[in-house]
């Protein structure tokens, strides 16, 4: 295989895919806005919602806990509050919290995601939800789509919030200086990138993620293939999320 | 009077063979029976929309269904029932939900809205209301199957397509249903199309019966 080759299938498929994926999240929106006046896609989306966020919720806390005796080690060797601030803020906001949290709902709800869809897909219920005239991209892509962007994006930000608090907490435990002090002070430090950063963030993966883990669910032939696409849909997902990360980091101003 | 159902020239087998062509109008029942049982089947999931005819044309109340823009779709697809071999029920939401489906999406109806007719549709199936709270997966094939069949009606259809529903099921479980279909017929002025590989079948539904041979 010449070099050429070898470097260009690879690209080429990777396009493909996002090609795909694009399609996919474009024809979900208007199935979002469409299922939204039905009662039977906003029971689908609530509950999306609920396993993606709310059930998520006590392994977010860990997270964030985890991600604050870290930043509060770093932090004592830090000199000034306001170094220490300013550091808080920079590493939970624009990089633990948002990477964190969507850990969370690729190892919880994008393999969750693609095992039902496949388990459907080979079950021949995806056929029977069609033959009832039921839209499988309204009914059961979309919800999935809009119910886990809008879990994403509120863990992320009690990833971050947790985060910060504890880091304080902790930090001023290890310093021996006022947990209230240290707080102001991160909270002084947030700037509008610091913002912008955890919205986009936290707002964005969430609907690739899912769309990734339906694609891959909705692509089952067979039951030997349910498992193959539970692993595609984490490894995708959590290089998705890493690639969108970098792309925020790299564009977003620094301090 | 116009037909439900009318299939032209429909091609038994990918290499040529025979074809057949049925109409069928309100108040009929016709179960296709005969060694291309599988054909029957595909035959079923075209009059659904499912899938286009090899050769020939597929008509449903006027409308070719592979044809028709998606609204236009699922707007006959609510005055159709299927009911499929596979896959019959969604494997991840209650009984209730189930059979509550079509309720909730096609007529957007709200819970209570959608219990109270689904309690009707239950009562006229002699299913238990309100249903066990289970899985599918966690309650005897014959409930599941009565749940089906009671969620393929629930919208009242003009169109019921069976797609070998009495397979696995006792003898007497298989009559009861088939008592239930035959009732709602009647009642609604409904057409069936059924595809089985049990011969008996046309007779227990008082149904004609066509034979498949390629």
């Amino acid at each position: 295989m010449s070099f050429l080759a070898a470097v260009g299938r690879p690209l080429v498929a990777v396009a493909r895919y996002a090609v795909g994926l694009a399609a996919l999240l474009g024809c979900a929106i208007p199935a979002t806005l469409r299922g939204l006046g039905r009662p039977a896609v906003r029971s689908v989306l609530f509950r999306q919602i609920f396993f993606t966020g709310v059930e998520a919720v006590p392994l977010a806390m860990l997270m964030a806990l985890a991600a604050a005796m870290a930043l509060s080690v770093l932090s004592s060797f830090l000199g000034g509050v306001s170094l220490a601030g300013d550091f808080l803020v920079v590493i939970a906001f624009r990089e633990i919290g948002p990477i964190a949290a969507a850990t969370i709902v690729v190892a919880r709800s994008a393999t969750a995601v693609a095992a039902e869809l496949g388990g459907m897909r080979v079950l021949g219920e995806i056929d029977g939800l069609e033959g009832m005239g039921i839209d499988p991209l309204e009914y059961l892509v979309a919800p999935r789509m809009a119910g886990a962007a809008v879990a994403l994006a509120a863990l992320t930000v009690f990833v971050v919030a947790g985060t910060v608090a504890a880091a304080s907490l902790l930090g001023a435990m290890l310093q021996g200086r006022s947990a209230a002090e240290l707080l102001t002070s991160s909270l002084r430090s947030i700037g509008g990138v610091d913002l912008v950063s955890v919205v986009l963030k936290g707002a964005v993966p969430g609907g690739v993620v899912a769309a990734v883990a339906c694609r891959e669910g909705l692509s089952v032939g067979t039951a030997t293939d349910v498992p193959r696409a539970v692993r595609r849909a984490a490894v995708r997902g959590l290089v998705g999320v890493m690639a969108w990360n970098l792309l925020v980091t790299g564009l977003l101003p620094r301090r | 009077m116009d037909p439900i159902l009318e299939i032209h020239g429909w091609q038994l087998s990918a290499d040529g063979g025979g074809s057949i062509d049925l109409r069928l109008f309100p108040g009929e029942l016709l179960v296709l029976v005969g060694e291309g049982q599988g054909e029957g089947a595909a035959l079923l999931r075209a009059a659904a929309g499912l899938c286009r005819p090899r050769r020939g044309t597929v008509r449903v109340l006027g409308q070719d269904p592979a044809a028709l823009p998606r609204a236009a779709r699922e707007a006959l697809s609510a005055r159709l029932g299927y009911l499929p071999r596979r896959g019959e029920l969604l494997s991840n939401i209650s009984l209730e939900a189930n059979l509550l489906l079509p309720l909730a999406y096609h007529h957007r109806l709200g819970p209570a809205a959608a219990a109270l007719a689904g309690q009707r549709t239950a009562a006229r199936f002699g299913l238990p209301w309100p249903l066990p709270d289970a899985l599918p997966a966690e309650v005897p094939l014959t409930l599941r199957r009565r749940v089906a069949l009671a969620r393929a009606l629930v919208l009242e259809p003009e169109l019921l397509l069976l797609d070998d529903f009495t397979d696995d099921l006792s003898r007497s479980d298989g009559g009861a249903m088939a008592d239930a279909i035959r009732a709602y017929v009647v009642a609604r002025r409904a057409a069936v199309l059924a595809a089985s590989d049990d011969p008996t079948l046309a007779d227990r539904l008082g149904a004609r019966r066509q034979t498949l041979e390629a």
